[in-house]
């Protein structure tokens, strides 16, 4: 499930040394300052056009583990990968699970792997993700950031691709600067995921009730005529307005304050 | 044709100053490549350092440096890793830091650290941490025996990042000797059903589950836990299982 931010201006206290391109988004960051700016400065100067960073604290990120977003693109992407539960199927982040190398893509190099991820390519592409580069950190808390910086154009060029070479160590290190950038905005001053004590959606309110019952996701969807990946993302909301830690405590949260009915 | 393709490439200096340490097969001759690592940036020592991050302060599993052995005797000895700043200072960051081993605050006496290091050659320098869900904690650090200045710090973002690329390409060439050094660590000597019984617990799981999944009396378990509880050094399951994890002992969920 993500939570998508919008970076307040972060104070950062510690003096950081960084390479020179860095200085006006680390200056703006350590006065409390716009970051927006600089950083679309930065995004431009390596030739693209959008920027995601996705940070949390998952190993294997899933649908039902909580991830912060940070991005340039419209927020009914955000929406539409969260609800379709794309992080399962995202390419980008089944690279970063496996390898630490950054991940230079366009849309010969992972369409045709399967109908699902055509599938995402194709939402992608309607709000301009159609290439890119993408580079994973994690640091010593076991936290872990993906980073990706996206383009219009379907394919890579040779040219584009000897300029993303030549640029690696620059968007490398950019990568890792803004993921602490993130953590400190965020995990250090321990914002809690939104939407707490929100009223529950008809749907959530439905899949919860199931579960009390019993049933598996699986099961939820073949009834419901939905996909099982649905039902996890309405489970997963239910969790997060409730408070809970897993689907047992959320049902037994509802059940208290009467949102769902224990069965007769 | 583009997966075959290494990416990000390397530059030559970089791909020469890799190539340097993976052809290294013993670990005195590791001395010799961080030493040319070392002179190659422009500083007069390379160190790296593995690390197992637990409850309390991070043991150190394993120290290469360039400087000389007397140094890495001495740096056990006095279990200077409790103290060090290029391991306190990265704790937890995945970009470099500058370090000093002498505080600024010039009222306090200097501590052990600093004036060993300093006799050593090392005053001061940039390091930087990389954490591996299979191998721990690694920090790198470009040791220098110049008192830090404020001079020094903009030659050194300039080539900042060229600098953290070469680390994580250094990070990987060293997974081979980090490898045999864990075979050294303090569980290596766990066995099987020991290590069972710990990553089960890290999942949340009491003793009669755990039995339960194994096929075991309760008691059996609670036997082997004392066990891990000794082999390990702690006192209760709980700080057993945060050693485990900082030891990499369970695997990642």
């Amino acid at each position: 499930m993500l939570t998508q931010l919008v970076l307040r201006p972060v104070r950062i206290d510690s003096p950081t040394i960084c390479p020179k391109f860095l200085r006006p988004l680390i200056a703006a960051a350590s006065s409390g300052g716009d970051l927006i700016p600089a950083l679309s400065a930065v995004v431009q100067n390596f030739g693209f056009t959008g920027f995601m960073q996705a940070t949390g604290l998952s190993l294997r990120p899933n649908a039902e583990s909580h991830s912060y977003v940070f991005t340039t693109l419209p927020a009914e992407w955000v929406a539409l990968y969260d609800q379709r539960s794309y992080i399962e199927v995202d390419p980008r982040v089944q690279h970063s699970i496996e390898s630490t190398l950054p991940m230079v893509w366009d849309q010969r190099s992972v369409r045709g792997r399967s109908a699902e991820i055509d599938r995402f390519l194709d939402d992608a592409a309607r709000f301009g993700v159609c290439s890119g580069v993408c580079v994973s950190t994690r640091d010593s808390h076991l936290r872990g950031g993906i980073t990706s910086f996206s383009s219009c154009e379907p394919l890579i060029t040779p040219t584009v691709r000897r300029r993303i070479e030549h640029d690696m160590s620059d968007i490398i290190a950019f990568s890792k600067y803004f993921h602490e950038l993130i953590v400190m905005a965020v995990f250090e001053q321990q914002l809690p995921p939104l939407a707490r004590g929100a009223p529950l959606s008809p749907r959530e309110r439905q899949c919860l009730q199931m579960v009390a019952q019993g049933l598996t996701s699986n099961e939820m969807g073949i009834k419901l005529g939905i996909t099982e990946r649905t039902v996890n993302f309405h489970v997963c909301n239910s969790m997060t307005k409730l408070n809970a830690v897993n689907r047992q405590e959320a049902v037994a949260r509802a059940v208290a304050k009467g949102v769902i009915y224990p069965e007769s | 044709m583009d997966q075959m393709r290494r990416v990000p490439p390397v530059p030559d200096a970089t791909e020469i100053l890799v190539d340097l340490v993976r052809r290294c097969a013993r670990e005195e001759d590791l001395r010799g490549a961080f030493a040319t690592i070392a002179s190659y940036c422009g500083f007069d020592a390379f160190s790296y350092l593995l690390l197992a991050d637990g409850t309390g302060v991070p043991t150190v599993l394993h120290h290469w440096t360039s400087a000389c052995a007397r140094w890495q005797a001495r740096y056990a000895e006095r279990k200077y890793h409790a103290m060090d700043p290029r391991i306190l200072l990265t704790q937890g960051r995945c970009v470099p830091v500058l370090w000093h081993a002498e505080p600024r605050d010039a009222t306090r006496m200097r501590p052990p650290f600093a004036a060993d290091a300093a006799r050593f050659g090392l005053r001061s320098g940039v390091a930087v941490a990389f954490d591996d869900a299979r191998i721990g904690r690694v920090v790198l650090s470009w040791d220098s025996a110049r008192e830090p200045g404020d001079d020094c710090a903009p030659s050194i973002a300039h080539d900042l990042a060229h600098l953290m690329l070469l680390a994580g390409y250094l990070r990987e060439a060293m997974l081979a000797h980090c490898h045999a050094a864990l075979a050294n660590r303090p569980d290596a000597h766990l066995t099987e059903r020991e290590r069972e019984c710990i990553a089960f617990a890290a999942r949340g799981m009491t003793s009669a589950d755990i039995g339960r999944k194994l096929g075991i009396t309760q008691r059996t378990v609670n036997f082997h836990f004392s066990n891990i509880m000794g082999k390990l050094g702690v006192l209760n399951r709980a700080e057993a299982i945060v050693r485990a994890i900082g030891l990499r002992m369970v695997p990642p969920i």
